[in-house]
C-alpha cells in the first residue's frame, strides 16, 4: 500500500467522459492519475479488442500514453471515505494488490450499466443484456448464440444488433417498445443530434440489407427453454407497457439480448457522500451537480452517465466541462454545446421510456433477485403479509437484492415492484439506501487483512 | 385519533416483543415507528440468543428464560424466521485467557448454564476449519441464532391478525399525561392509552425525554462483515474470549474480537466491533481490515473468500451494561423497554414478559428490580 501526495487530480472510469477530462487536463499540463476497471481505456461505449484501429480515430483513447498519465487498468475502488477535503481511495488492482490514494481533486465518471426488467425466463441461460452481448462481442469478439433475438428500447438496440449481423449472426427480430411515430413531437430535438441520424440512417440501411425486421411498439415478454432459452414470446404493447391481449406470438432462437436503457453506477459517489436525486425523466437515481459538474462534495466533480442517462457525446462535454473548471478555463463554448446535446437527451429518454405497465408481464413463479432467487410470490406474500412497503423491507425480509450483485440488476426493479404493490411511489430514500454500500467491489478477505495495523 | 390499550413506541426485535406479548393477554396494541419495521439496531445484528457471553446475574437471568421462550414463540405463532440452536463455540489461545474462561464456564454451570469444555482433537471435530493451533475451546449448545427482520415482522403480523395496528413512518413528537392516561401526539395525530412502552432502542433516551424524563442510553457502533456465498466453513457461532472482556467494557475507544459464523443463505458474518462515537456513519476500514485478520486468525481458509458487504448498527447501551425495563418514575403509565446493548434480539422475548407483567402488575418469573429506570432517574 502507497500513499501519494493529494496534488494529482484523480479521474475515476476510463469511458468517455473520463477519457475527456483527462485529455483536458493533461494538455495543460497537469498531472492525472486515471484509474479503469477495464483491460484498456474506452469503458463500455468504446469497448475494443486488442488489436482493434479504434484509437488511431479517438485522441482520448491515446491519452494513456501520455507522460503525466498514471493509468491504472483493471482497477476496482473497492472502498472510499471522504473526509476535511480529501478523498481516500483503495484500489483493488486486478483482484489481487490493494493500493490507497488520496486527492482534492476527483472526478468520478463511473458510468452506467445495462438496466434489466423481469420476465418470466429472463433468468434462463443465453438470456442477457444488450450491453452484455456487446461487450462479449467487442472486446472479446466472442459470439453469444447463432439465431438471436434483440430487443428493449432506445438507439442502443440498433449497433447491438448490427455488431452481430457483422459477425455473422442471424438476427431473427429486433424488437423496439417505442414507436418511430413518438419522434414528430421531438424534430426540433434532432437538429442537436449530432450525428446521430446519420447513423440511423446507416444502421436502418444495413438492418433492411440482412432482411431483419424490426417490430416497434412491441416488447419479448417471456422466455421458455429447458436448460437454455430455445423461444421467445413476442407481444404488442400499449404505450403503457401493458401486453395486447392476442398479440403474442412465439420465435424460436437460442439466444436473447434484452437492453431497456441504462442505469448509473453510483456506487463510489454514493460512498463519498455525494447527493443524489431521482432523474423524473427515467426514474434513476443520479449525482446532483452544479452547472460546473461540481457535487455536493467540495473538490469532488461527476461527469457523464452518473449524472443522468445522455449518451457519449453529452459525456465527452460534461467530462471536458468539469476538467475546464478545475484549470479555471473558459468554459461558455462546452456550456452551450452541453445544453444542445441535453435536449436531445432528454428527447431520446423520453421517446424510448419505460412505463410501469412492465409490472403485469409477470407470473408468480417469475425470479425478480436472480442472485437470491426471490420470485414475484416471495415478494408479494412478504408485501400483504408481513407488512413490507419500502425497498429496504423487501431487502431485509426476502434478500432481494441482497447476492452477488447487491441489487445492481434488480434494485430499481424492485424498488419499482414494491412500490406499486403497495401503493406508493419510490422515494429516493429506497434508491440511496440500495445504492448505499461501503464495500463497492468484493475483496478477498485475506487482501483485506494484510492492511490491518500489527 | 385513536384510544388503543397500549402504545408501543419502536417497531424493532423489543418493540415487536412487547407488542405481541401484549397482545397475547387481551390488550388493542397500537405499535408506531418513525421509519419502518426493524429499521434500527434490529436489521443490522446477528440475530444473537446467547446464554454464553452473559456472566451470573439478573442478565443471565433474563437470557436463559428468554431463551426458552424464543422456542415457544416459534412454535406458537410459526412464519420461518430461522430460529436455530446452532450452538457456539468460545475459545481462547492463552493461559489467562483459558483460565478466566475455565471460570466464566464453572460460574455458569452452576446456574444451569450448558457449557462444555473441549479440547483437541474434538474441538476441530466440531469445527474442522478452526485454525490447528487452537487448542480450548468451551461449547455452549444451547446458544441460537434467528433472523431478526423476520422475527420481527412475524411477531408484528400475529399482533395484527388480533385487530392490533402497525403504522409506520409516523414519528412520535410529544407524550404527555391526560387525566388518568398518556397522550401521544405524532406526525399523523393524536393517540391516547393507559400504558405507552417506549422500545425506541438507541433512541430510547431522545423518547424518555419526550415525556419529560431521561434515559442515560447511547449507541455503541457496531460493524459487520458479509462474505460472499460460501462452501460452509463454519458451524457453530465462533468467538475468542476476548468478546466476552468486551462487551462488558467501558472503554470508548474501538475494541473489536471476531465472532464467526455461518448464515443459511451460504455467507459468513463476521464481527463485532465496539466503539462509542455517537451515531456516526462514517467507514472506518481500519476496522474492517482488524475483523478480517481477527476471522483469519480463527478460521485460515476464510483468507481467500471474498467481502461482499459491511454494514453497521448502533447499539443501545446504558452505562451500567444491564436492560432498562419498567416504569418510569416521573412518568407514570410509560414503561421502558429499551438499552440492551448488542443482546436485543435475545432478550426481547423476555422482556416483553416483564414488561406485561409490570403493565398487569402481576408477579413474574423474576425480579425486575435490577433493570429498573429508578436506578438512573430518581422520583421526583
Amino acid at each position: 500500500m502507497s500513499t501519494i501526495s493529494t496534488e494529482q487530480i484523480v479521474v475515476v472510469g476510463g469511458g468517455p467522459a473520463g477519457l475527456a477530462a483527462a485529455t483536458s487536463l493533461v494538455r495543460t499540463g497537469a498531472r492525472v492519475i486515471l484509474i479503469d476497471a477495464g483491460e484498456r481505456p474506452g469503458g463500455q461505449y468504446w469497448r475494443h479488442h486488442a488489436e482493434s484501429s479504434l484509437a488511431a480515430k479517438h485522441e482520448e483513447l491515446r491519452i494513456i500514453a501520455h507522460p503525466n498519465v498514471e493509468y491504472l487498468a483493471k482497477t476496482n475502488v473497492w472502498a472510499a471515505t471522504y473526509r476535511d477535503g480529501v478523498s481516500t481511495l483503495h484500489l483493488l488492482i486486478d483482484g489481487k494488490v490493494e493500493r490507497e490514494i488520496r486527492t482534492r481533486t476527483l472526478i468520478l465518471a463511473t458510468g452506467a450499466y445495462d438496466r434489466s426488467l423481469p420476465f418470466p425466463g429472463w433468468d434462463l441461460p443465453g438470456v442477457m443484456t444488450a450491453g452484455g452481448v456487446q461487450a462479449l462481442l467487442k472486446g472479446q469478439k466472442s459470439l453469444v448464440g447463432k439465431e438471436i433475438v434483440v430487443a428493449g428500447t432506445g438507439p442502443f438496440l440498433l449497433p447491438v444488433a448490427i455488431g452481430l449481423i457483422m459477425a455473422g449472426v442471424q438476427v431473427k427480430a429486433i424488437v423496439e417498445a417505442s414507436r418511430p411515430t413518438a419522434w414528430f413531437t421531438k424534430l426540433g430535438a434532432l437538429t442537436h443530434n449530432d450525428g446521430k441520424l446519420k447513423d440511423f440512417i446507416t444502421f436502418q440501411k444495413i438492418i433492411f440489407g440482412a432482411k431483419v425486421k424490426i417490430h416497434y411498439g412491441s416488447a419479448i415478454v417471456a422466455a421458455q427453454g429447458s436448460s437454455c432459452v430455445e423461444q421467445v414470446t413476442l407481444a404488442k404493447i400499449d404505450r403503457k407497457f401493458v401486453i395486447k391481449p392476442g398479440s403474442d406470438r412465439q420465435i424460436t432462437c437460442d439466444a436473447l439480448a434484452v437492453g431497456w436503457g441504462f442505469t448509473p453506477d453510483l456506487s463510489l459517489a454514493v460512498a463519498l457522500g455525494c447527493a443524489s436525486r431521482i432523474d423524473p425523466r427515467d426514474g434513476s437515481l443520479v449525482i446532483d451537480v452544479d452547472e460546473h459538474q461540481e457535487t455536493s462534495v467540495p473538490g469532488i466533480y461527476a461527469a457523464g452517465e452518473i449524472t443522468g442517462i445522455g449518451g457519449s457525446a453529452l459525456a465527452l462535454t460534461e467530462g471536458r466541462l468539469a476538467a475546464a473548471n478545475i484549470l479555471k478555463a473558459q468554459t461558455e463554448d462546452l456550456l452551450r454545446l452541453r445544453g444542445k446535446q441535453q435536449i436531445f437527451a432528454n428527447a431520446l429518454l423520453d421517446i424510448y421510456g419505460v412505463k410501469n405497465g412492465w409490472t403485469t408481464w409477470q407470473d408468480e413463479a417469475t425470479v425478480l433477485c436472480r442472485c437470491e432467487e426471490v420470485s414475484v410470490g416471495d415478494l408479494r406474500k412478504a408485501i400483504v403479509e408481513l407488512g413490507v412497503s419500502d425497498l429496504r423491507g423487501a431487502k431485509l425480509l426476502t434478500r432481494a437484492g441482497m447476492g452477488m450483485c447487491q441489487g445492481r440488476v434488480c434494485g430499481q426493479f424492485v424498488a419499482e415492484f414494491v412500490a406499486k404493490e403497495s401503493g406508493r411511489q419510490v422515494a429516493l430514500k429506497d434508491l440511496q439506501g440500495f445504492a448505499k454500500r461501503p464495500v463497492i467491489t468484493p475483496i478477498p478477505l485475506g487482501l483485506l487483512a494484510k492492511g490491518a495495523e500489527r | 385519533m385513536t384510544n388503543p390499550d397500549v402504545i408501543v413506541i419502536g417497531a424493532g426485535m423489543v418493540g415487536a416483543a412487547c407488542a405481541l406479548a401484549l397482545t397475547e393477554a387481551g390488550m388493542e396494541v397500537l405499535v408506531l415507528d418513525r421509519s419502518t419495521i426493524a429499521s434500527g439496531t434490529s436489521g443490522a445484528g446477528e440475530g444473537n440468543i446467547l446464554v454464553s457471553d452473559k456472566e451470573p446475574g439478573p442478565e443471565l437471568t433474563l437470557a436463559r428464560r428468554s431463551r426458552d421462550l424464543w422456542f415457544e414463540i416459534s412454535e406458537r405463532i410459526g412464519g420461518d424466521f430461522e430460529l436455530e440452536a446452532k450452538g457456539s463455540l468460545v475459545i481462547s489461545r492463552t493461559s489467562s485467557g483459558i483460565a478466566q474462561l475455565r471460570h466464566l464456564a464453572d460460574e455458569q454451570r452452576n446456574h444451569f448454564v450448558e457449557a462444555i469444555e473441549v479440547g483437541s482433537p474434538e474441538l476441530h471435530d466440531l469445527e474442522p476449519y478452526l485454525a490447528p493451533e487452537i487448542a480450548f475451546g468451551i461449547h455452549y449448545p444451547e446458544d441460537a441464532q434467528c433472523q431478526p427482520m423476520l422475527a420481527t415482522a412475524h411477531m408484528l403480523r400475529m399482533v395484527r391478525l388480533a385487530g392490533g395496528r402497525v403504522s409506520e413512518r409516523e414519528e412520535v413528537l410529544a407524550i404527555s399525561q391526560a387525566g388518568n392516561e398518556l397522550s401521544v401526539r405524532t406526525i399523523g395525530g393524536d393517540h391516547t392509552a393507559p400504558f405507552v412502552v417506549n422500545a425506541a432502542g438507541s433512541w430510547a433516551g431522545e423518547v424518555a425525554a419526550l415525556a419529560g424524563s431521561a434515559l442515560p442510553i447511547a449507541p455503541r457502533r457496531g460493524f459487520i462483515l458479509v462474505t460472499a456465498p460460501a462452501p460452509k466453513l463454519v458451524m457453530h457461532k465462533v468467538y475468542d474470549a476476548d468478546y466476552v472482556a468486551n462487551v462488558a467494557s467501558g472503554e470508548a475507544d474501538l475494541q473489536s474480537s471476531a465472532v464467526v459464523e455461518s448464515t443459511k443463505s451460504g455467507t459468513i458474518l463476521i464481527g463485532a466491533s465496539r466503539e462509542r462515537i455517537g451515531f456516526d456513519s462514517h467507514l472506518e476500514i481500519a476496522i474492517l481490515r482488524r475483523l478480517a485478520a481477527q476471522a483469519i486468525a480463527l478460521f485460515p481458509s476464510l483468507a481467500k473468500i471474498d467481502l461482499l458487504r459491511a454494514y453497521h448498527g448502533f447499539r443501545p447501551y446504558a452505562p451500567d451494561h444491564l436492560p432498562v425495563i419498567g416504569e418510569d418514575p416521573l412518568c407514570p403509565g410509560l414503561f421502558h423497554a429499551a438499552g440492551h446493548e448488542g443482546a436485543g434480539i435475545g432478550l426481547a422475548p423476555a422482556t416483553a414478559e416483564l414488561i406485561r407483567d409490570a403493565v398487569l402488575k402481576k408477579p413474574s418469573f423474576m425480579d425486575p428490580t435490577p433493570f429498573s429506570p429508578r436506578r438512573f432517574v430518581a422520583s421526583s
